[in-house]
């Protein structure tokens, strides 16, 4: 399957070169006078870019779970690192629940990530410990709701989540 | 009141003879597509488009709406005797009704999917006659830029809504926008990508792709696989839901009637989504989601309902504002615009016997429906037996004669069946059709309205984000670009999480 979806992709590579040249032959116009070969032009750079994109993601797939576009462990190292600060500077302004909604953890697997998140949390709550009564200790504000919307709030990882985002913001109101 | 005016007008253009014998044939062949599994409400709307050639537009359109709806009603049945759908909208139909079916409860099924379908279907028109004109009002108002953003977004959602990769689906709309720049340039008049063959100057038809994609392709992969049929052999009786089965099913009909309702005009959305997503809001709802998937009535009653009334729904972009949200409604368009109808804000003052008379047809269709479904239904059972190897070179003979037809050009076969080959590779190599088809569409509309933008602006993108509608538009479409990128969230899209984000 890996083989065809090389060759599917190399087709569409291609394709969108051939395309390319036709629309250049046919003028492709600045922004101003968009000639004949304008959207063919852009639509096939976009084909081209896309199907390079799903090369290399073939290309690198080994047997196993799809990884996303930006992985790979650079860039995971790298969301890693930078998520204690990433929560540090957006829990005050957004609140805890939806601070929480950052990008970065989500890049990694679940398994992977709690332990880190868990840590990150940590580390920014101690500094904006006042954040949490914001969002009371057991309250289902707005991320559980778009967690409702977006997929299992229900989950066995979604409550569990939840309740230990609650145990934890109830200790820290204690302590602070 | 002026609306029940109109729609009484609507009504006695809808009620001429020849009027109810097209709504007549088009429920009838809707339900006949929808019952067979392999034929969609696409292909067989594209292989009757040439039949509606020689009548009047709004005959034309009342058969090919109720083609529509009417396969809504028959892929059910499909579903519950045979737990193969009939058509996608039905998928999720076989969960429980094949359950139903298996503890012999399969007329209570048909019955509540065909009266949830005929409820709903009905609170669908009743929604979209009272939405329509105040929307086709607004629309008055939009220009290029709003139109582009509008297209941008409703590609985005179909391609973020797919079942696969979201990059393929992508690559499909651009191959989709490529195939629609064949021809000549409608500001320009050059000719381009037409390699000297004199019908590609004219571009390449929408009949010849979609049955390529939908029909041809489908037989194909039928030829490799051996569908084992097996239909459920108790009798069906007891077709009238039970005073229960009505306490059980009446929230999952209203909720599924209003959800797919507002998904149906969603652009990008449709039929098939909202019966996924009524399902599982039903099962959400439910006080024993754990039965689900062991026959209960409401995974009948909510998804059934839900694919009713979002075809319904899904008409109000296309007769308002002139853009198909849904490869079904793009294939209405080209038939619109075949006739010469121009589909579009201005639809509703300058064909308003088009426009009110297909509404009306729809009241009296969906009454025709609940007929043909439940007395009927032996009638479609015994359909299911028509061996395939019958079947399927039936079909082909009729792609080809209807392919011929339109044009009467040998060169439109070739296309169909060229796309035929694309369309099954497509299909085995996991890259989805849908969004092909509708860039393919509104492809040419796209590009007059971004050229249109771009020359009004003197060649500034910022057209497109100072007009707030616009500007809201394309910012939606960028999120649900961005959103799948992000691993752990892109399962969700379908709502297909598994296990494996517990690890």
């Amino acid at each position: 399957m890996k083989k065809t979806y090389i060759i599917a992709n190399v087709f569409w590579l291609v394709l969108s070169i051939a395309v390319c040249l036709e629309s250049w032959r046919l003028d492709v116009g600045g922004l101003h006078t968009p000639g004949p070969g304008f959207l063919p032009f852009y639509a096939a750079i976009l084909l081209g870019v896309l199907a390079l994109i799903s090369l290399i993601q073939t290309l690198k797939k080994t047997e196993g779970p799809a990884t996303g576009i930006w992985g790979g462990s650079v860039v995971q190292v790298g969301f890693y690192a930078g998520r204690p600060f990433y929560l540090r500077s957006s829990l005050k302004p957004f609140g805890f629940r939806f601070g929480d909604l950052s990008p970065a953890p989500r890049f990694i697997p679940r398994h992977r990530t709690l332990w880190m998140e868990d840590g990150s949390h940590l580390f920014a709550a101690y500094d904006y410990g006042d954040v949490f009564f914001l969002c009371g200790p057991s309250g289902k504000p707005i991320a559980s709701g778009l967690a409702g919307i977006l997929g299992k709030p229900n989950s066995r990882i979604g409550r569990a989540y939840l309740s230990r985002i609650s145990e934890f913001s109830l200790k820290l109101k204690r302590n602070v | 009141m002026d609306i029940f005016n109109q729609l009484l007008m609507g009504f006695s253009v809808a009620l001429q003879p020849m009027n109810i014998f097209y709504c007549f044939m088009g429920c009838l062949i809707g339900t006949l597509v929808g019952v067979l599994p392999g034929l969609g409400p696409a292909a067989a709307m594209s292989l009757l488009l040439p039949v509606t050639f020689h009548v009047t537009p709004v005959s034309a359109i009342i058969m090919l709406a109720g083609i529509y709806y009417g396969a809504m009603y028959g892929g059910s049945t499909t579903s519950i005797l045979v737990n193969i759908p009939g058509e996608a909208a039905s998928v999720v139909t076989c969960l429980d009704g094949y359950q139903m079916a298996r503890q012999g409860r399969a007329g209570r099924a048909l019955g509540i999917s065909a009266f949830g379908s005929f409820i709903a279907g009905t609170l669908g028109i009743i929604g979209l006659t009272l939405m329509a004109p105040p929307l086709a009002n607004f629309a008055l108002r939009f220009g290029p830029p709003e139109y582009f953003a509008l297209m941008c977004l409703g590609m985005v959602v179909l391609t973020f809504l797919s079942s696969t990769s979201m990059i393929q689906a992508l690559m499909m709309a651009c191959f989709g926008l490529l195939i629609g720049t064949i021809g000549t340039d409608t500001v320009s008049g050059t000719s381009r990508f037409s390699f000297g063959i004199t019908e590609l100057l004219d571009g390449v038809g929408l009949v010849p792709v979609v049955m390529g994609l939908f029909g041809i392709s489908e037989m194909l992969l039928n030829i490799e696989q051996k569908i084992d049929r097996e239909i459920f052999k108790t009798g069906v009786k007891g077709l009238l839901p039970t005073v229960q089965d009505w306490i059980q099913a009446k929230g999952a009909i209203l909720r599924g009637t209003v959800l797919g309702f507002f998904l149906g005009i969603l652009p990008g959305g449709g039929a098939v989504l909202s019966s996924f997503v009524a399902y599982a809001v039903e099962k959400k709802f439910s006080k024993y989601p754990e039965k689900f998937g062991t026959g209960v009535i409401e995974g009948v009653a909510a998804p059934e309902s839900a694919n009713n009334s979002a075809a319904q729904g899904a008409f109000i972009p296309l007769l308002t504002l002139g853009i198909p949200s849904n490869v079904v409604m793009a294939i209405l368009l080209g038939a619109l615009i075949i006739h010469g109808v121009t589909p579009g804000p201005l639809l509703l003052t300058n064909y308003p016997q088009v426009f009110w008379g297909v509404v009306g047809s729809m009241y009296i269709g969906n009454a025709m429906l609940l007929v043909l479904n439940l007395p009927l239904i032996g009638l479609w059972v015994q359909l299911l037996k028509v061996p395939y190897p019958v079947l399927m070179p039936l079909i082909i003979i009729f792609c080809v004669i209807g392919a011929y037809t339109i044009n009467n050009s040998i060169m439109d076969v070739f296309f169909m069946l060229i796309f035929g080959v694309v369309g099954y590779l497509m299909k085995k190599l996991k890259y989805d059709a849908p969004p092909l088809i509708l860039a393919f569409v509104l492809g040419p509309m796209l590009e007059y309205s971004l050229k249109q933008s771009l020359m009004v602006s003197k060649g500034s993108f910022k057209i497109f984000f100072t007009h707030p509608i616009s500007a809201v538009c394309l910012i939606i479409a960028l999120i649900l670009l961005v959103f799948p990128m992000i691993p752990r969230l892109r399962k969700k899209r379908f709502g297909a999480t598994h296990e494996s984000d517990i690890g």
